[in-house]
């Protein structure tokens, strides 16, 4: 699975660049949180994506059976998915402050 | 002397709301902690005299095997002293500076204690860290101070230049007391002291010393630093008379006399002091004796005084040393007396400039009483301690070891100014014939009585000075000289010389005063380029420095968005071109098997991805990108990550209402076709997305776990009683970890807290209304929130109180606690949600709560959020322990970030009313 999982993250990774790029501050709100998952997904699907089982510790036992998930990266992913998330707002604030939200934006001596 | 440190810094806490309430009665209040830290200091000076200094360990730091120490010696307890007995005196003088503004006055009593606090932990302190801590905490207190009204631009600037003059120093400091502890093996001082023949045959010996001499020459305004400290004088005048004259200042003299036993006795700690004293002394003097401000003329002097007292320890021999000792005394009490006079006269009169001041001595004869005495000891008339610190000096001067002629010349050649510029300040605008500006009322006992008590505390020691002065400065003398040889010392110069050099600068003072004008008038040129020259190099150098950052800026962030990402991003790709070239040799083709179920959820997830781009109206963009991280959200469940699952989809949720919120469902203009961003966008785009692709396929795991996974996988029930391995790493494992983050969110909320109170003085632009502010009308929506708001409170504690064994906790409940308040305030309106709820404080009381968890920790005799378990088992959580508080505050500040910010925007919106 983990090929797949890898263009998977390509994709997301490639669309959010480009919305990233666009002139429209609109769009790139949705650059930065699709950029986000990409980027937290990345985490994930490099440290372990092969074990189905989460890694918990059935009651009445003292380690989790068999193969399972790894649980470090996801308590990285974890935090970093709310703090993406707190990022996000404040790029949203700054959004609306700029009080241009729907139109595009010139910038320097682009078309 | 930890309990006196203590207290100060209660006071200094309790300062700012307590002043204001005070009032009238501040001035009997405010000196009170320092005069009872002053008590303990005298209730322990016998017992120090007679060489018993005890060491008391605040917290013993174990990575850096160091305790942080404190040490009542001779020279500590001499700057002590007078730390905290002006600290008094200018305390009672401030109540009456500033009697028309308590808040003012407020502020400046918890500065004050808290630079106490700092400026006696720093001269007690027996280690380096103590020391640099305290040290740079004197550096911020200062800074504040000087800013104090900082409304003003000179002010602010004055403050600025200071805090960077010293915090270089204090870099510096940093660098030489690792390098000296490195050397010398051990970081406490009294231990450091003992090897100084170890650190003065080391290598490192050279960049030690000019280290810890630069630190000292910028904190105590050596030459060419010394511009800092004319530039601090925009500081009320209290601020002025306790840092600036008496206390901060001789830091750097403190520090110097410190390592001496450490870093003297050899050629090169006499050449660098002697020489930079030597200069630093004349130029203070000069520009001292160039004034016409009362307050700046002061400065000078102190200028020229720190030279003085870093010559001498530069000259480094015993009579020099004890010389230094009794003029740090000396000095401090005129000088701080001196300031406190030159601010009453500044109330009383509404200027300080000398041209202007005269015949004040019948109108104002109390202040003449205090300036005429400590003036007289400035200029060193016997029976003042000053005469007697006079004699000492030269008697030191004239027995260096070296050069002691050029030494005594320049000593007189300052001095003598040094005594002009006295009777310039104590005894000109008294007693100079003219007519005395407008007199305005002033608060006149609470503003004389600290001058008047330092400057007969000058008359007293020189009378009484065997019984007083003597027996500390030998106390602080045996601290500072270190290794008893140097004891070997005989007297060349006789006191004859000595007497009869001492009244030559008193008539050469004296002459200079008379022909000042005609002296000024010749050296004008000179005087304007030493005072201006070092403070417009100081701007040119930092303006160089922008202007440096710039250039580089204006390459790589050429202002827009677009130009600011490409270098990020084209660096991105390159580190992944390289990855691929090194390492194709070693690498297997990933796993391409795929089962029709997850083919499906992950062509879900591509396509909400395109769709997001291909999206010609907002609204559908922030759906497809919805439907893309809700895939993402399935893809963590089949995966094993089931709480990766949860908070991603909490997320999702909120970010796409957010989004849609407040971008609306405008359509946006299509891009221009085939322009050259465009391809430049798509030709990245497609590049980053190939790079993450490239690094999932070359670091994909054989399968097999790392060892650390199995190791924390297996500690979780044992040792930290929780069977959810992800949650357990989060609030115990790595709880320190996480702690960070949830600051990093708490300074999210912040900002955008800033942002909009920032934005909301100006006139809001016109609201876009959201998408989402047509369910505001809803009936249906509003039927439904009633019972599914409760329903989703309950939801996000049974998933918090679950999280240490099942898939839950604080981050994924404060989420869905967030969406309930946001599906209320889409309901109702933003109005009603915030009369129910405020996350005003939420987010503090979380920080507090996950602090307060780490303490316990702490104080359970473990590590700093180390887990501590109750024992015994309860229904539904099981053990109860720190670790679950600690969840509980993450819960608090995930709930009061998110609530925090979406509030903002939708207030800011004004959708949906």
């Amino acid at each position: 699975m983990s090929g797949w999982l890898g263009i998977v993250v390509g994709v997301l990774a490639a669309c959010g660049t480009r919305l990233l790029l666009r002139s429209t501050p609109a769009r790139r709100a949705v650059g930065i949180v699709l950029f986000g998952i990409a980027l937290n997904l990345l985490v994930f699907a490099m440290t372990g994506a092969e074990h189905a089982r989460a890694p918990l510790v059935a009651y009445g036992e003292e380690a989790p059976r068999g193969p399972f998930a790894d649980p470090l990266p996801q308590a990285l992913v974890l935090t970093a998915i709310v703090i993406g998330f707190a990022l996000q707002a404040f790029a949203l604030v700054l959004i609306t402050l700029t009080g241009r939200v729907d139109g595009p934006v010139r910038e320097g001596a682009e078309p | 002397m930890i309990l006196a440190l203590a207290m100060l810094l209660a006071s200094a806490v309790l300062a700012a709301p307590a002043v204001p309430r005070l009032r009238a009665v501040s001035a009997v209040f405010l000196p009170l902690p320092l005069l009872a830290v002053f008590g303990m200091l005298l209730a322990r000076a016998r017992g120090v005299l007679a060489g018993e200094g005890e060491r008391e360990v605040l917290a013993n730091i174990a990575p850096l095997s160091t305790d942080l120490a404190l040490r009542l010696d001779g020279l500590g307890l001499l700057f002590a002293l007078l730390v905290s007995g002006i600290g008094a005196a200018v305390l009672v003088h401030a109540a009456g500076y500033f009697s028309e503004n308590p808040s003012t006055l407020g502020r400046f009593a918890a500065l004050a204690y808290l630079f106490a606090a700092a400026m006696i932990g720093l001269v007690l302190a027996d280690d380096l860290f103590t020391l640099f801590i305290c040290w740079e905490l004197t550096s911020v207190c200062s800074f504040l101070l000087i800013g104090l009204k900082h409304g003003e631009t000179e002010a602010r600037s004055g403050a600025l230049r200071a805090l960077l003059v010293t915090g270089a120093g204090g870099i510096a400091l940093l660098v030489g007391i690792l390098l000296l502890a490195d050397v010398a093996g051990t970081t406490s001082i009294s231990a450091l002291v003992e090897r100084g023949d170890e650190v003065r045959t080391s290598a490192a010996y050279l960049p030690i010393l000019g280290l810890i001499a630069l630190a000292a020459f910028t904190k105590s305004a050596q030459a060419p630093f010394h511009y800092w400290l004319p530039g601090a004088m925009a500081a009320p005048g209290p601020v002025s008379a306790f840092l600036h004259s008496a206390t901060l200042v001789k830091a750097g003299v403190f520090l110097l006399a410190r390592f001496h036993p450490v870093l003297g006795f050899r050629a090169e700690w006499h050449v660098l002091l002697g020489h930079v004293g030597a200069v630093t002394l004349l130029v203070g003097a000069v520009l001292a004796f160039a004034q016409d401000d009362l307050k700046r003329m002061l400065a000078y002097t102190t200028v020229a005084g720190l030279g003085t007292l870093v010559l001498l320890l530069g000259i480094g021999t015993e009579p020099a040393l004890r010389a230094a000792m009794l003029f740090v005394a000396v000095h401090a009490l005129y000088k701080a007396s001196l300031f406190l006079v030159v601010g009453y006269l500044d109330k009383r009169t509404g200027t300080r400039d000398l041209t202007r001041l005269a015949g004040l001595a019948v109108h104002a004869p109390v202040a003449f009483a205090a300036a005429a005495l400590a003036a007289l000891s400035m200029s060193g008339l016997p029976p003042l301690l000053g005469a007697i610190a006079k004699e000492l000096v030269y008697e030191a001067k004239l027995g260096a070891p070296e050069a002691p002629l050029a030494l005594a010349a320049v000593g007189s050649a300052g001095n003598a100014l040094v005594v002009g510029c006295a009777v310039l300040v104590g005894l000109y605008p008294f007693v100079r014939r003219g007519a005395p500006p407008a007199l305005l009322s002033v608060p006149a006992v609470r503003l004389l009585l600290g001058p008047l008590v330092l400057a007969a505390v000058g008359l007293l020691f020189g009378v009484f000075h065997d019984t007083t002065a003597a027996p500390l400065i030998d106390a602080a003398l045996a601290a500072a000289v270190g290794e008893p040889e140097t004891a070997e010392f005989t007297l060349d110069a006789s006191p004859a010389v000595v007497s009869w050099l001492g009244k030559a600068t008193l008539l050469a003072g004296v002459l200079a005063v008379v022909f000042r004008r005609r002296l000024l008038a010749a050296g004008r040129r000179v005087a304007t380029l030493a005072s201006a020259g070092p403070t417009a190099l100081h701007d040119r150098l930092l303006e160089a420095l922008f202007g440096a950052g710039s250039a580089v800026a204006n390459v790589f962030a050429r202002g827009g968005v677009r130009q600011t990402l490409v270098w990020p991003l084209v660096l991105f790709v390159g580190i992944g071109a390289w990855l691929v070239v090194g390492g194709v040799a070693g690498w297997s083709l990933p796993d391409f098997t795929l089962d029709p179920y997850r083919a499906l959820l992950l062509l879900l997830v591509v396509g909400g991805a395109a769709g997001a781009v291909r999206a010609r109206s907002n609204l559908s963009a922030v759906t497809s990108l919805g439907i893309a991280g809700f895939g993402v959200g399935m893809v963590f469940l089949v995966l094993g990550g089931p709480d990766l699952a949860m908070t991603q989809i909490a997320v999702e949720t909120l970010a796409v209402l957010l989004l849609l919120a407040v971008l609306g469902r405008e359509p946006v203009e299509p891009e221009p076709r085939r322009s050259r961003a465009k391809l430049l966008g798509n030709a990245l785009a497609v590049a980053v997305g190939a790079t993450f692709t490239v690094l999932v396929w070359a670091a994909a795991p054989d399968g097999s776990l790392p060892p650390l996974a199995t190791e924390l996988a297996e500690k979780s029930v044992p040792e930290a009683y929780g069977r959810n391995v992800v949650n357990v790493i989060l609030v115990d494992f790595r709880a320190l970890d996480t702690m960070g983050e949830v600051f990093v969110l708490a300074i999210a909320a912040l900002g955008v807290t800033a942002l909009l109170r920032g934005a909301s003085g100006e006139a809001r632009g016109e609201p876009v209304l959201g998408f989402v502010g047509t369910f505001g009308r809803s009936p249906i929506l509003r039927a439904a929130a009633r019972s599914i708001v409760p329903l989703l409170a309950l939801v996000a504690i049974v998933l918090f109180v679950r999280g240490h064994h099942e898939p839950g906790g604080g981050f994924v409940g404060g989420l869905v606690a967030a969406a309930a308040t946001l599906l209320h305030a889409f309901a109702f309106g933003i109005g009603a949600t915030r009369a129910r709820f405020g996350p005003g404080r939420l987010v503090a009381v979380g920080l507090a709560v996950v602090l307060a968890s780490g303490a316990i920790g702490l104080l359970a005799g473990g590590a700093f959020l180390e887990g501590t378990w109750l024992s015994g088992r309860f229904p539904a959580v099981g053990k109860l322990g720190t670790p679950l508080l600690f969840d509980a505050g993450v819960f608090l500040v995930v709930l009061g970030v998110s609530a925090r910010v979406l509030f903002g925007l939708l207030e800011r919106e004004g959708a949906p009313a």
